[in-house]
């Protein structure tokens, strides 16, 4: 016990210093006017030059919005968040003028450069600091087509010229509502509708930008596809829509990587992401979700209230959802796949970690509808500190489901004794040909394996971190490489109070 | 190497009820020899081993522990691993998920940097562990496979010598190593250990038969009973408890 | 919180039933069922038994739950606080005095009580008071008439080093209503080990919720359900462990046929307090034929940490290679497909020490997994 016991109280200390995205970045930014209203949704649309059928789109979003009610389901606590008191819209002045990175303002090439993410597309490299190492060793590094988010706009989206060659568009989805307007008019809300909850349908009303693909038809998109959203402004939400079409045949894996300044303010992150899966297409969607947790005390921090579907319409389609979430207050967010292919597969891996004060209630939904559809579930809780963590899923077998098979597995670690672990799947079957197996475990850090590796030589930290990662490592194998090798650097981060 | 002296430890226990279970151990291994403790079962054999390894399961009275001449009575057991401390474990623990070399490679460099070393290449760690490896049977699936999860008693016994090679410490404990083994397994094991014996390394084997000390050949035989070590003599010392029996131990004790 | 809810003609009937003014729990009790009705399918622990569906066409008027037990009651009580769950207050508050039992040190055989509702609706409530040191065994068996609505509230004192065996069954009971809610508070050393065997209704719950001090105390609750057309039974258990050192296993399977829907909530919830806590929950179901319905939520919520806690959960169709190997042997599909689900459903009930009832019981399984005979 003891040598537990000193593990929790370093780790009870998330200390705010390791946290190393935490900086700001001064740069002119223009807001739309404080406050929601039917204007701040005409500013928004109009800022981005919409057509008519764009601006209709979020006017009814938001007259419906106006008729929901928060959801209190989950189980997170948080004061009532003013709606009123939040810029919608937020971007570096004269953002819409860049026509290529060397008009980008070195204040935010700088920012993106310090957070490891370059922008300079001849030296494109995702794994940060002795990703290198490893990726290089292993293989050749490979590219990464890379769109920044900026608070409410896209700054900057790199190799569009090389994709194109192949017929892939990767773009922020305002220019590809000027550009292939008719792939967005027929695609979005298409999975994620209007209404579908509160967060999504604010979303709707107000989303500023986000990034748009599309592969078509037997194209393997030749590199890993990313957008790396950041938060800058003061008092300002994200609100970022993502919509991912995979034509049959095709395949894409494409990350996501979030983080923001610390701030002693909440600040409130209501995504949508959109997939569409068609005929034997794959979409492999990775995350690594960093936003600023807040400090020890629960002060500041995001709420990442965020709505992920993919729709899996083909037949042997398939969606896989990797996601490791270390960062925010709050998170509530269940990646979920609709299996409506015959053959679909859904797949969903998940490391959460929460400390310090965090909330974090995630999970997934598979609805198998289609015949033979298969989903899988690997979900790894780890919580430390005075957090609290939930698992939430749901797993539905249609009546036409024939043949449809599900394994969930849902572990649960906790170090210390102030902070809670939950599991609550949903399983609904309503086919006799259909399989489910369920499976949940909560334990502690076991303190003979802990000693165990100190005996080797390990320091606590270094044990805790080792264990962790054992823990997680379905998961993790999950992820594209140069990921996974940020993602283990970033457990030991948000678990301890010295490593890293 | 070690010495250990008037050694007293109980339980952590949160209320002071605990017992003392080492109630006094006086023991000095010089450089480059092997000694044996043996004893009955609950006489505190594996608790000294637990002890000298630093395990904060247990309080630490009085008395104290020297290694090559420094105190590390208060010592965290990654402290003591780095010094050259290596303790074979008695139930070796499962660690799922964390491959056993990655494991090993993550404890060596861990140890070459608490003595100023600086890492050791993936090539040069990869052919040590495969020589190693071949020297105790130990495919190289083994190797790839979680720290000792679905081992058999034997396979984490054999990992245990294999993880001791790979870190080459200056003090082996070997508690109870060759419980769970039958006699293919333990000549292997004993020709491992022997393979290490070296002017510089000393061993501490900790059993309660005698059948691991044909192999191994004791310099100095211990007795060990109620916490305290009640006889020391040579080789045939062991023979003699073999034949005999704790009983004339216990009833002293007692 | 949610809207006010439009009331069905029952509910009106059922408010009509309790003080329409005043501050007592009665009064409150109409107030909240007047506001949000009874409980349906946007109430989380009501999510897939929707009693409010269920009971808003029932013309249910007046009736009377009768109780015929193996003795009498020690004590008829009125009921001094008002439970804190919805429908045992209900009973609570419908039911009259409650019948009290306490089973000392001297017992002749199990203590066996009938409750039945032949006609409209019956509310009562039940205590079971088991003294200090004493190991004593209650079957209860519930049936509810076509067209009656029966809701029971139970409420076990366990004193410490008890013992107390649960045995309970519950008879097939096609257009009837059952809701029976549980509450078992267990003293240190405590033994409660239930058994539940459904048969579901129009729509029925079996609702346990078990008070676990830890220390040596130990919870098992089992059970086993076969539900054919039109059936629905709700399985649902709440075990709270309180103190450190506790033991819980629950082991709960069932068959669904056609038509039949059934439900298992399971939750084992830790306090911090709770440290070194043992708890094992497991539901296994079987989906026998087309329209056939098993949801599941087996939920652990987990404050301490040195604890080790585990749920499984599985659905699926019987093993086919077992299947064509039985008929290979020359058993009809029919035949190797009960045989199999048969002895799939045994596991519960192989516990039971009463080699008659396990017996009656394993027949009652086959009798219901053969609706045609």
């Amino acid at each position: 016990m003891p040598a537990v016991k000193e593990t929790i109280e370093d780790v009870k200390q998330l200390e705010s210093d390791k946290y190393k995205y935490g900086f700001t970045t001064e740069i002119e930014q223009e807001f739309a006017p404080k406050g929601l209203n039917e204007d701040t949704v005409r500013f928004i649309s109009a800022k981005k030059n919409e057509p008519e059928w764009m601006l209709e789109w979020r006017l009814d979003a938001f007259r419906r919005w106006q008729q929901m009610e928060e959801p209190n389901w989950a189980k997170v606590g948080y004061p009532p968040i003013d709606y009123q008191d939040a810029y919608y819209y937020a971007a570096p002045k004269n953002a819409a003028k860049y026509k290529s990175l060397d008009e980008v303002p070195k204040e935010l090439l700088e920012t993106y450069e310090k957070l490891g993410i370059p922008l300079r597309e001849a030296e494109v490299l995702l794994g940060v600091e002795g990703a290198a190492e490893t990726a290089a060793a292993a293989r050749e590094t490979p590219k990464v087509a890379v769109d920044a988010v900026f608070d409410s706009v896209s700054v900057a989206t790199t190799f569009k010229k090389e994709l194109e060659k192949a017929g892939v568009i990767f773009m922020s989805i305002s220019e590809a509502l000027q550009e292939h307007p008719e792939l967005i008019r027929k695609y979005l809300g298409s999975v994620v509708p209007v209404s579908d909850n509160f967060f999504a349908t604010l979303n709707a009303a107000v989303f500023s930008d986000g990034s748009f693909v599309y592969v078509p038809k037997g194209v393997r998109c030749p590199m890993e596809l990313s957008t790396y959203f950041r938060m800058n402004a003061q008092g300002t939400g994200q609100f970022e829509r993502t919509l991912i079409i995979a034509d049959e045949g095709a395949y894409v894996s494409y990350l996501e990587g979030c983080t923001a300044p610390m701030r002693d303010e909440n600040q409130l992150h209501a995504a949508v992401v959109e997939l569409v899966a068609m005929d034997d297409a794959e979409i492999k969607y990775s995350t690594v979700q960093n936003w600023w947790p807040g400090d020890a005390d629960g002060k500041g921090g995001v709420y990442n209230f965020v709505t992920k579907r993919a729709d899996c319409r083909g037949r042997n389609s398939k969606v896989s959802w990797t996601q490791v979430e270390t960062g925010s207050a709050i998170t509530w967010k269940y990646p979920s796949c609709i299996l409506r292919g015959d053959g679909s597969q859904g797949e969903f891996y998940s490391i959460a970690v929460s400390n310090g004060r965090q909330q974090a209630d995630t999970g997934t939904k598979m609805i198998h509808l289609g015949k033979n559809t298969r989903s899988r579930i690997i979900a790894k809780g780890i919580a430390a500190g005075r957090s609290d963590q939930t698992y939430r899923g749901l797993v539905s077998i249609h009546a036409k489901a024939d043949g449809a098979r599900n394994f969930t597995q849902c572990d649960s670690l906790l170090i210390g004794d102030q902070c809670g672990a939950h599991t609550v799947p949903y399983i609904e079957a309503k086919n006799p040909r259909a399989t489910l197996e369920h499976e949940a475990t909560t334990s502690k850090l076991s303190d003979d394996q802990l000693f165990y590796a100190r005996q080797r030589g390990l320091d606590e930290e270094a044990a805790v971190a080792l264990l962790v990662n054992g823990f997680c490592r379905d998961v993790l194998q999950e992820l594209p490489m140069e990921f996974a090798v940020e993602a283990q650097k970033l457990l030991a981060v948000s678990l301890e109070g010295s490593v890293g | 190497m070690l010495k250990i002296t008037d050694l007293r430890a109980r339980l952590d226990a949160e209320d002071d009820a605990a017992i003392e279970i080492l109630k006094g151990v006086n023991l000095d291994i010089p450089a480059g020899e092997v000694h044996a403790i043996m004893g009955p079962n609950g006489c505190g054999k594996s608790t000294l081993s637990y002890v000298a390894a630093g395990h904060d399961g247990y309080e630490v009275t009085g008395g104290s522990i020297a290694f090559e001449g420094e105190d590390i009575t208060e010592a965290e057991p990654e402290e003591r691993a780095a010094k050259g401390l290596f303790l074979s474990f008695q139930y070796p623990v499962e660690i799922p998920g964390v491959p056993t070399l990655t494991f090993l490679k993550e404890a060596a460099n861990a140890q070459r940097k608490a003595r100023g070393e600086g890492p050791i290449s993936a090539p040069e760690f990869m052919k040590l562990a495969r020589e190693n490896a071949a020297k105790l049977g130990i495919s190289n699936d083994m190797l790839k496979r979680p720290v000792n999860v679905g081992f058999s008693g034997g396979e984490k016994k054999r990992m245990e010598i294999f993880q001791a090679m790979m870190l080459a410490p200056k003090l082996l404990i070997l508690d109870e190593t060759d419980s769970g083994l039958d006699i293919d397994a333990l000549r292997i094991v004993a020709d491992g250990v022997n393979a290490m014996r070296a002017p510089d390394r000393s061993m501490l084997v900790i059993t309660h038969y005698q059948r691991l000390l044909q192999y191994l050949k004791p310099d100095v035989v211990h007795v060990m009973s109620a916490g305290r070590i009640v006889e020391s003599g040579g080789p045939e010392l062991a023979e003699q408890l073999e034949a005999e029996g704790y009983d004339k131990y216990a009833t002293e004790a007692a | 919180m949610a809207a006010p809810v439009a009331l069905n003609p029952f509910e009106e009937r059922l408010i009509a039933a309790l003080p329409d003014s005043g501050t007592d729990w009665r009064a409150r009790l109409g107030r909240q069922i007047g506001t949000h009705g009874l409980p349906h399918r946007r109430v989380e622990e009501w999510k897939w038994t929707d009693l409010r569906a269920a009971l808003a066409k029932s013309e249910a008027g007046a009736g009377e739950l009768i109780v015929k037990g193996s003795r009498e009651p020690d004590e008829t009580a009125p009921v001094s606080s008002a439970p804190f769950l919805l429908m045992p207050r209900l009973a609570a508050a419908l039911g009259g005095d409650a019948r009290v039992f306490r089973i000392g040190k001297k017992q002749d055989g199990p203590l066996e009580l009938d409750l039945t509702v032949e006609a409209g609706m019956g509310h009562g409530v039940v205590v079971v008071n088991v003294a200090r040191g004493v190991k004593a065994e209650l079957r209860e068996r519930y049936h509810v008439a076509p067209g009656a609505f029966a809701n029971i509230a139970v409420i076990i004192n366990l004193g410490e080093d008890t013992e107390l065996v649960r045995l309970v069954e519950q008879a097939d009971s096609a257009e009837g209503v059952l809701v029976v809610t549980t509450g078992a508070e267990l003293g240190e050393g405590a033994r409660f080990d239930q058994t539940t065997l459904g048969f579901g209704g129009r729509l029925a719950r079996l609702e346990t919720h078990v008070g676990h001090p830890g220390e040596g105390a130990e919870v098992i609750l089992n059970g086993a359900y076969v539900l054919g057309q039109g059936r629905h039974l709700d399985q649902t258990t709440y075990v709270t462990h309180n103190g450190p050192n506790g033991v819980t296993r629950e082991l709960f399977k069932g068959a669904a046929l056609a038509g039949g829907k059934g439900v298992f909530q399971g939750k084992i919830h830790v306090e911090r307090e709770a440290q070194k806590t043992d708890a094992q929950m497991n539901h296994r179901g079987m989906l026998l034929d087309e329209r056939a319905e098993i949801d599941t939520k087996p939920e652990l919520e987990i404050y301490a940490d040195d604890v080790v806690c585990a749920h499984g959960a599985a659905l699926g169709a019987v093993d086919a290679e077992a299947l064509f190997y039985m008929r290979q042997r020359g058993m009809t599909e029919t035949q190797a497909r009960a045989v199999l689900t048969e002895s799939f459903l045994a596991e519960p009930l192989d516990r039971l020490a009463d080699e008659d009832l396990k017996t009656r019981w394993m027949d009652m399984v086959r009798g219901a997994l053969r609706p045609d005979g």
